[in-house]
């Protein structure tokens, strides 16, 4: 004790130790102050300084939002100005301070290892313990450190990774995650189910053959005859209705709304309509779209348990049938001559997207996304050019297959992974119209030039699968697509020119004209073709080798859309109001 | 035990502390008209290109010197001279950049990325130390780097970190050094720039709360010696393998070590290795049989690794700039973001449409993939690596420096009888008699 007190004494007698003792007083409390000042100069530029720009925000809102006020507008100025000087001031007094600071803490540190340099003790190792036993318990103790440390690393990494609103893996689809309910509900209908409604684009198999009986043959329009409803449709589009047990889903958009409507399959009720926000991307206005073609020329497909629509420009929205949206997701403005057109399709938990852009590595794709999430679930590249043809789920050779059409190709895909089954080079031009399949054969249209017909099971001439049967000249549509029975194929061109073909060997069967327009597809039912004219003219015709006329009925508005069956009914969209066509008894 | 444990839990604290920064706030410009002309922006002018070779011969040089002074010269007072010297040179007067720990990203991205042309300064910058580190240990890190110096001349009061824990926190290391890589391979920036807690102060800019972050790690480093150096610096790390192959490294004594203690406790940085005892053969045996199943373990860790690292993917790409401008687009697009904010303007100006920023989003996400996976796995190897390498015996009869983690300060030398005699000539007779009495 006694010399502790006596170094103490000598410490404090040097005259250098109280030297460096001092300084580093002196230099500590300058450096304090100064770290002070800086703090609190920091704290107004990182905190305070902001709320003054957001009421100067606020203030300028009020400005831009009401009638001009002068007064406001210089006492904006006033504070603008007084704002920008005392940031500036600040900025300033920093950065001097900052050299203040570092010079008064280089002379603090400098101090205090002056001052230790008087009161270094000597090294004085204690007992040594068993080096063993030490060697052991380092080991020991390491092993569990490194352990826990791996622990703590990998249970971070996992719940970073599981926990919900974790971003998206892969794919354009961004989700607002649907609620517990969604994982409560069925995911989708079987195939079965789906072919007793009208799920997608001309039915299930995107053919326009409906299986329904009692479907009516005579109705007026303008009169009311065997119009059970007609209800007028929010916005415009030229997309075909979709049904779903008692459910009818349409879309329809303008240049600053993009909806999906559901209606009251008995009544025509609007009974809900979901927002699906139009994109913010200045290419949308760029959009070179035609009349014809519109916003919302894709019609929507569902799967039973939810419904999904895609616009001109990329966005898609998702709803669960009571109209709760489950997810949006943009797929970027599609550069398309006409505006994109491409209906949606479903296969169990997917939705099918066409996106034929650009010959350029990416741009055409067909992509499936969880239609539960919005999540890319994959998506193949194709090597097409610019198409509006739409892809169809079909049973074909015993399995699901995805078709689409584009220039040259018709290619199949497996819906799982959307790999490509077959392929036949056979197209050319803007593809437009949808391939239809028959008789385990596929048929899909060149604009204007040819009917072809493929037999995906057979090997090419170069042995891969795929073959093209034969190519049939004469009345080819460049927008609505062919219809197919077990013997003949019909093909409706613009101009109002039918022509029938057999499917065996493409000869054609008989070419009418039927005085004209036609853009929509038109159906067939129960042996009797259902042809709609732009004009609203419903020509019904007997579905044989020879041409007969059944009858004609108006609608009393244009007509884009292909129709849509359920049981005893036909819904019909015309410009401005959907129509459900019943048999009155 | 219990100050021991207190030591512990006051490290782990001020450890806990660190954490990462965030940037600057700038005003926009007036929104009004005013008499005042805003001066057009202009581009500083380019460095003279003569500074370059200039800034490698000085780092040379440096690293030349300090060899020499931890080598051969043996004085803790020069070390501290070169170190003033290299903080102001490389710290103060070229404001921190360009250092060789930042160099580790430029590397990583001219390896990845073809249309990066690596700077002949950054190559060197890279190399050089890593070949004095395999010559004469981490001479780097002894005086020349600018990052340790201000770091060691703080170190006034220094606490041992238990060596246990310090094994466990260099995994820390080397994540860091991994995400560091990963995020310049993928072009998402440099880590190590943009986190230097020193830059702050080199650059006299505190407004920044990386200045805070720098004022932490020194009021840290007066209790823990370097903590940037043991627990942080990717470049530390790869330096640490260079010393254990290097052809010659510092040493506690100058000629033989005489088992008096001395320099036991000396080290701020725990790098002093004690001698060993003869290991009781149960536990050798254990240890090998431990061994084994460890080799069997790690392909296991490394594949578990792997996968949680493909699992957090999505959330380190959040950190590239494209992936974050998607995510921004994308809540835009699906009208859960209503307001424009300024990176999304500035997209908009640019005309690329949403489509194409989206397929550079995926593109980048591939990559994260691939390079989260990798980043797990190798995060796993080195545990695994650590686990083994604690299991393995290895025998030492002196007092040593540890190649690896010894830092070239100095300190140790002052400590060493023998060390004492060497710098009194004139007593070199009586060596054996002073010997003796250190003894």
């Amino acid at each position: 004790m006694t010399d502790t007190n006596d170094q103490k004494y000598l410490l404090q007698q040097n005259p250098w130790y109280q030297a460096s003792a001092g300084s580093a007083i002196v230099s500590g409390v300058f450096a304090g102050i100064v770290l002070t000042l800086l703090l609190i100069q920091t704290y107004h530029i990182r905190w305070t300084d902001p709320k003054q720009t957001d009421k100067l925000a606020a203030l300028r809102k009020s400005y831009q939002s009401g009638p001009a006020d002068e007064i406001l507008a210089e006492e904006i100025r006033q504070k603008d100005t007084r704002q920008r000087r005392a940031q500036y001031a600040r900025l300033q007094f920093v950065h001097r301070g900052s050299v203040l600071f570092v010079f008064w803490l280089a002379a603090f540190v400098g101090s205090l290892t002056w001052m230790r340099s008087f009161r270094q003790k000597l090294p004085h190792p204690v007992r040594q313990t068993d080096l063993s036993i030490r060697q052991i318990q380092f080991a020991d103790r390491s092993r569990l450190a490194v352990a826990m440390a791996l622990t703590l690393l990998g249970g971070g990494g996992l719940f970073v990774a599981l926990r919900p609103g974790q971003p998206p893996t892969s794919g354009a689809a961004e989700q607002e995650f649907a609620t517990g309910q969604a994982e409560d509900r069925p995911v989708f209908a079987s195939w079965e189910q789906m072919k007793q409604n009208w799920p997608v684009f001309r039915g299930p198999e995107g053919s326009g053959v409906c299986p329904f009986e009692k479907i009516p043959t005579q109705w007026d329009g303008p009169s009311d005859q065997n119009i059970r409803w007609k209800t007028a449709v929010p916005l415009s589009g030229h997309n075909s209705p979709i049904v779903w047990d008692k459910r009818v889903f349409l879309t329809g958009a303008s240049e600053k709304k993009q909806q999906i409507f559901c209606f009251d399959a008995d009544n025509g009720s609007l009974l809900w309509n979901g927002d699906v926000p139009v994109s913010t991307d200045p290419q949308r206005k760029e959009m070179s779209i035609l009349e014809e073609t519109g916003y919302a020329a894709s019609t929507a497909a569902t799967n039973g348990a939810y419904v999904a629509a895609i616009f001109a420009d990329g966005q898609v929205g998702c709803f669960d049938l009571t109209g709760k949206r489950q997810w949006v997701c943009s797929l970027g403005v599609p550069a398309s001559a006409y505006g994109y057109a491409a209906s949606l399709t479903v296969y169990e938990d997917r939705l099918i997207i066409q996106m034929d852009q650009d010959y350029e590595p990416g741009a055409s794709k067909l992509i499936a996304l969880d239609i539960t999430s919005g999540k890319t679930l994959w998506q193949t590249e194709r090597p097409v050019p610019n198409s509006w043809s739409s892809p169809t789920v079909v049973q074909l050779n015993g399995r699901a297959q995805i078709l689409a059409s584009g220039s040259p190709w018709v290619i199949g895909y497996d819906p799982a992974d959307g790999k490509e089954l077959w392929r036949v080079e056979c197209l050319g031009g803007d593809v437009a119209p949808t391939q239809v399949v028959s008789q385990g054969k596929v048929f899909a249209v060149e604009p204007y030039t040819h009917l072809v017909a493929i037999d995906p099971a057979a090997p090419s001439e170069e042995g891969t699968p795929g073959r093209l049967l034969w190519a049939a000249e004469g009345s080819i549509p460049d927008i609505s697509s062919p219809i197919v029975s077990e013997q003949l194929v019909w093909t409706l061109d613009t101009g109002g020119t039918l022509g029938c073909y057999d499917i065996r060997d493409g000869s054609k069967v008989y070419a009418q004209d039927l005085d004209a327009m036609f853009q929509a597809s038109g159906s067939l039912v129960d042996q009797i073709l259902y042809l709609q004219s732009t004009k609203g003219k419903m020509i019904l015709l007997k579905a044989g080798s020879v041409f007969e006329k059944v009858a004609e009925n108006e609608l009393g508005e244009e007509i884009f859309a292909s129709a849509a069956f359920a049981p005893g009914r036909i819904y019909l969209r015309g410009t401005h109001h959907l129509y459900c066509i019943e048999t009155k008894l | 035990m219990k100050k021991s444990a207190a030591k512990t839990l006051i490290v782990l604290i001020i450890l806990f502390w660190t954490g990462l920064a965030g940037g600057v706030r700038r005003l926009p410009p007036p929104q009004f008209e005013t008499d005042y002309q805003i001066p057009t922006a202009t581009e500083p002018p380019p460095r003279m290109s003569v500074w370059d070779p200039a800034d490698v011969a000085v780092l040379f040089g440096a690293l030349l010197l300090s060899s020499w002074l931890t080598l051969k010269k043996r004085s803790r007072r020069w070390i501290v001279g070169l170190m003033i010297f290299s903080l102001a040179y490389f710290g103060f007067w070229r404001k921190g950049c360009i250092c060789p720990i930042g160099a580790v990203g430029n590397v990583s991205l001219s390896l990845f990325d073809p249309s990066y042309a690596l700077p002949a300064a950054a190559t060197a910058f890279f190399l050089l130390p890593l070949l004095a580190g395999l010559f004469f240990g981490r001479a780097f890190c002894g005086a020349v780097c600018p990052l340790g110096a201000i770091q060691d001349l703080v170190v006034l009061h220094p606490l041992m970190v238990p060596g246990w824990m310090e094994t466990a926190l260099r995994l820390g290391a080397w994540l860091y050094l991994a995400l560091s890589v990963l995020y310049a391979a993928t072009g998402s920036g440099l880590l190590i720039c943009r986190y230097d807690p020193f830059i702050a102060f080199f650059r006299l800019s505190p407004n920044s709360l990386l200045w805070l972050l720098g004022l932490l790690f020194l009021a840290v480093g007066v209790f823990i010696g370097r903590p940037y150096c043991r627990f942080v610096c990717p470049y530390g790390l790869l330096l640490r393998q260079a010393g254990r192959l290097s052809r010659r490294h510092v040493t506690i004594t100058p000629d033989e070590c005489i088992h008096c203690r001395l320099c036991e406790d000396v080290c701020p940085f725990g790098a002093i290795d004690k001698p060993t005892a003869h290991w009781p053969a149960e536990i050798f045996a254990r240890d090998r049989r431990r061994m084994i199943f460890l080799f069997v373990l790690l392909p296991v860790l490394v594949a578990v690794g792997g996968w949680i690292g493909y699992r957090v993917h999505p959330a380190l790409a959040q950190g590239n700039p494209t992936v974050a401008l998607a995510r921004q687009v994308q809540e835009m697009e699906s009208g859960r973001m209503t307001e424009l904010t300024d990176p999304i303007k500035a997209f908009h100006t640019t005309g690329t449409s949403v489509g194409a920023l989206y397929a550079q989003r995926d593109q980048v996400l591939q990559k994260f993939a691939v390079g989260g996976t990798l980043v797990g796995a190798f995060v796993a190897l080195i545990a695994a690596g650590k686990l083994i390498a604690v299991s393995i015996h290895r025998v030492r009869t002196d007092y040593q420096a540890n190649r690896a983690g010894c830092l070239s300060c100095g300190r140790c030398f002052a400590y060493c009888p023998r060390q004492r005699i060497a710098d009194k000539p004139e007593s070199a007779g009586n060596r054996g008699s002073e010997k003796e009495s250190a003894v």
